[in-house]
């Protein structure tokens, strides 16, 4: 009976508890933390922002996620933390962002990598991770060698050895051009001796497609981060055959490259970055923050749940490091020539775009030809019925669009609040509203109506 | 699990689990939230689900997961809503169903458009999710048969299928799919990491993706053509819309089979990993009308118009989520966050996690029926309120519209960069319908163009620069031959002003 009793208390106290998740979630507001040592002089008066390069879902979301999880629970810093995502080209989008738009703020982190350094050098980016203010290297994580389960190969040498004998018979399948999986089988390819043109490396938008190729067989072998392909060895599709360790510490079955005579240990390491012109003091209290968030057992356990490699180095040590690695990769993006590798010889980038552009003419020539001979043009608009739509003029586009470009100027310069009232009055104007005095209030409400949805309900940050 | 005994205690035990009313209230939430970021331009699911990720931690998983759910089935369905209403689709796989959804709108049948789009969505979830939980494992493995060869065959036959959706003159419409196909390759390339056709604006470097072009195309380019002139804002019947919602026995029938061809294109297209709820809308859409006895009158305001692509949308969101649990592999951007959220809950999706969490698997499955429920219980009162919004006057719809498409391109990556994409698509949009061409196309050009060409390229990769890897798998061969039977078909009934083809496209709907 008294069981009983406590055991409705406790599950009351757990509704109540989840109701509050409820309530919050309803407005999308962090309760605030307590406040945190400060030692250093300086501590966050904002909420901070970590902002992960790339689109929800994947490593480097899931390690913004986490940290974001290990700070909040320790209670580290008296603000809210966010995590935000910034994709878009191998994450050099949200880099030159951190370095121009966020300089000296220090409530702005961002995740980086092996991946996205290797993205800025190759798209010639005008910023490397050391144009900002490095914080930490906080993970890494070994490339592993994986075939399909019915696979003849039944050990790493025997793969290698075909691979050496007819690389291009040899299909890898992995994620995008230039990341840490290409990269990884471009160096083992050097190291054996094997020229990197031959790499017949098959590009996947991400490692869950690269994932599905293998299972199905679709090609030879697949590389990816150990954390991510040991969950589907347990499926029995795929087997593991090697690991780019140092030594069997991780997983005393595999063997490692070395183990196979190839001489390459490679680690794809995540860490944090701040934006560049940061006063010692932020500097101090950002390193010391995340220090300790990588000691605490939120984050201990997420490394271990991931399989990740606690590879933590912080600070100046940090930017050492990430000027070696980043001098080693330029060397390896400078053997494989990108635009030779991982293409068979008949199709390059621009294959399918001067197919593309010549349909193009032969269908445009379709319905010029008509046109020219007719000299008139009497098509009725078969798609939209309502025959009684009116046309658009020239003239009023022109003023749309100079409208919209206006717009945008005002919306960087000045912001949306300010930007928002005058762009609805003026578009209200252009599509024939007379009503003055109601535009002029609906404008003003508008904005103040989707400031606050946007901001603070969804915080989605307006410009 | 195949055990159909089992299957039912599970699916019961679910039901209890998922069924509290705190859970309820999560599905509440969910949905209603879910369906508000379908509406909002450029904000989707898998946005709504992250920004939640953080609350969740201190909740129960199973909480979690059924208000994901809902978010994912609510969003599927909230895009239709402005489609139907003021032509503006609120999410990419809502785009098709402004065909027919807008002219029956304009028709003064708005509230039947809903009832058809809601019905549909509720169909289609529903019985995504029974065959999720019937036949995950088996489905699993025929969507591994695919590989680049395969989907490319099946990229270029949707292609082929969709591009003539529009009752547009079939050079133009081939026109606009290659301009779309030219637009979706600005960017890096996926093989080479080479950047195409950027111009040096780094901006353009992640390319165009279906999000920004869904929002350019047709919302940015729908206020355009009003802004610029074109339109017809004084039609009585459109402002009285909503008041009815209504279908007359054909109709009913009508409906009925486009949800039910709908439900299943739109399943499978879910399941294989990287096409998504776009590509299985305008499916079913282009399908839909090549089977049709009356080809004519699609995008003139009839019901399977919308009920097909509103049916296949929603599958197609429980087909995703079958390669999420079974292989622990998300299939689209929603699952791919998803994913996250399980391995935040210290799980791992794949074939263990029925074994090792079979009750929280359960209680996601029983939630996604009980989300679907509420989609319908929650949405159907508020058609009458929606369709309130046609007496606004258009220039507040359309001053809203494009706000809500600016702060929708600019939440994806705080680049002003992309809302100059969006407003330049929007431009482009105008100028096309001005001479009279289709804009369908050119969505799906940018949507399907980069699949069709990594896959070729990834084909040529494995077999070693050899093409005959494209015809020699049987399955690739035959979606092959079915593109080509639609292209002559095409331009035979282009030339005679008939509509035939009929036959290839019973062999897809199979």
């Amino acid at each position: 009976m008294k069981l009983q009793n406590h055991t409705s208390i406790f599950s009351a106290l757990k509704a109540i508890q989840h109701a509050w998740v409820l309530i919050s979630a309803i407005f999308l507001l962090t309760p605030q933390m307590s406040l945190a040592s400060d030692s250093t002089g300086w501590i966050p008066k904002k909420s901070v922002t970590i902002i992960a390069p790339s689109n929800p879902g994947g490593g480097w979301d899931q390690t913004a996620r986490f940290i974001q999880r290990a700070v909040q629970a320790e209670n580290l810093i008296p603000t809210s933390v966010e995590v935000i995502n910034r994709g878009g080209a191998g994450g050099t989008i949200a880099l030159s962002e951190l370095v121009e738009r966020y300089k000296g703020n220090p409530h702005k982190l961002m995740i980086c990598g092996f991946g996205l350094s290797s993205a800025a050098l190759m798209q010639e980016s005008e910023y490397s991770l050391l144009s900002a203010t490095p914080i930490a290297r906080l993970t890494g994580e070994y490339q592993s060698i994986a075939v399909p389960a019915n696979s003849k190969y039944q050990t790493l040498e025997q793969l290698l050895t075909d691979f050496a004998k007819n690389p291009a018979a040899i299909s890898w399948a992995g994620g995008s051009a230039g990341g840490s999986d290409q990269i990884f089988i471009v160096q083992t390819a050097m190291a054996m001796g094997i020229p990197t043109k031959h790499v017949n490396y098959v590009a996947f938008t991400g490692g869950g497609e690269a994932a599905a190729a293998l299972m199905g067989e679709q090609v030879t072998a697949g590389i990816s981060g150990y954390s991510e392909f040991e969950p589907l060895v347990q499926s029995g599709r795929i087997r593991l055959l090697g690991i780019s360790a140092e030594d069997r510490r991780l997983d005393e079955n595999l063997p490692t490259l070395k183990d196979a005579g190839v001489d390459i240990v490679f680690q794809n390491w995540r860490g944090l970055v701040a934006p560049p012109g940061l006063t010692p003091k932020e500097r101090a209290f950002l390193i010391e923050t995340v220090t300790k968030a990588t000691t605490s057992q939120s984050w201990q356990e997420a490394l271990a749940r991931n399989n990740w490699q606690d590879s933590f180095l912080a600070g100046d040590e940090f930017a050492e490091f990430i000027d070696t690695d980043r001098i080693k990769t330029r060397a390896v993006l400078a053997g494989m020539g990108l635009e030779n590798s991982a293409e068979s010889a008949s199709i390059g980038p621009y294959f399918f775009s001067k197919i593309i552009g010549f349909a193009m003419l032969i269908s445009a020539a379709f319905f010029t030809w008509p046109a020219i001979q007719a000299r008139s043009v009497t098509n009725i608009r078969l798609n939209n019925p309502t025959k009684t739509d009116n046309e658009p003029t020239f003239p009023r586009l022109a003023i749309t669009g100079l409208a919209f470009i206006i717009y945008i100027f005002v919306l960087h310069f000045s912001g949306f609040l300010i930007a928002t009232p005058i762009f609805i009055f003026a578009m209200s104007r252009l599509i024939g509203s007379k009503a003055w005095v109601r535009d002029l209030i609906v404008a003003f409400c508008l904005t103040g109506a989707i400031y606050v949805i946007f901001e603070y309900l969804l915080k989605v940050s307006v410009p | 699990m195949s055990d159909p005994s089992s299957i039912l205690s599970n699916i019961i035990a679910g039901f209890a689990t998922a069924g509290t009313p705190e859970n309820l209230m999560f599905g509440i939430f969910g949905v209603v939230l879910g369906t508000a970021v379908g509406i909002l331009p450029g904000l989707g699911p898998a946005v709504a689900i992250s920004l939640l990720l953080p609350l969740t931690f201190g909740l129960d998983p199973t909480s979690a997961f059924i208000m994901f759910g809902g978010i994912y089935y609510g969003a599927m369905y909230g895009g239709a809503t402005t489609a139907i209403l003021v032509n503006t689709p609120g999410s990419a796989s809502a785009a098709v169903t402004t065909f027919d959804g807008h002219p029956l709108a304009k028709k003064g049948r708005a509230g039947t458009a809903l009832l058809t789009a809601i019905i549909g969505s509720f169909i289609g979830g529903t019985f995504a999710t029974l065959m999720l939980m019937l036949m995950a494992p088996t489905l699993v493995e025929v969507a591994l048969k695919f590989g680049p060869p395969e989907y490319f065959a099946l990229m270029l036959l949707a292609l082929v299928l969709v591009a003539s959706v529009g009752n547009d003159k079939f050079s133009k419409a081939v026109f606009a799919t290659l301009l779309g196909i030219g637009i979706g390759m600005i960017g890096i390339d996926l093989q080479t990491g080479v950047v195409r056709f950027s111009f040096g604006v780094p901006e353009l470097y992640s390319g165009v993706n279906v999000v920004l072009a869904a929002i350019g195309l047709f919302a940015v380019g729908e206020a355009f053509w009003i802004s610029s002139g074109g339109g017809n804002s004084d039609d009585k019947n459109f402002t009285e819309s909503g008041k009815r919602m209504s279908m007359n026995h054909a109709e009913w029938v009508r409906s009925g089979w486009a949800w039910t061809r709908g439900t299943v294109i739109g399943f499978f297209v879910g399941v294989l990993p990287g096409s998504g709820g776009t590509l299985a809308s305008f499916m079913a859409y282009g399908v839909e009308k090549k089977l049709s006895k009356h080809p004519e009158k699609f995008g003139s305001g009839i019901v399977e118009g919308v009920a097909a692509p509103e049916a296949s949308n929603n599958a197609a969101a429980g087909g995703s989520m079958v390669p999420l649990l079974a292989l622990g592999i998300p299939g689209s951007a929603t699952t791919a966050v998803m994913l996250v959220a399980f391995q935040m809950y210290g799980l791992q999706p794949g074939p263990l996690l029925f074994e090792n969490s079979g009750d929280l698997v359960w209680a996601l499955i029983a939630s996604l029926y009980i989300t679907n429920v509420l989609l319908v219980i929650l949405n159907l009162p508020l058609v009458g309120v929606w369709a309130k919004l046609l007496e606004l006057p258009p220039a507040l719809i359309y001053s809203a519209v494009l706000v809500f498409s600016t702060l929708g391109a600019y939440s994806l990556k705080g680049s002003l960069g992309d809302v100059g994409i969006v407003y330049v698509l929007g431009l482009l949009a105008v100028i096309l319908r001005k001479f009279q061409f289709p804009i369908a196309p050119v969505l799906l050009g940018i949507l399907l163009g980069p699949l069709i060409e990594q896959e070729f390229r990834r084909s040529l990769s494995i077999s070693g620069g050899d093409f005959s890897i494209l015809v020699t798998r049987p399955l690739a061969a035959v979606f092959l031959l079915i593109a080509l039977a639609s292209i002559v078909g095409s331009i035979f009934s282009s030339k005679t002003g008939l509509r035939v083809s009929k036959k290839p496209a019973t062999v897809v709907a199979d």
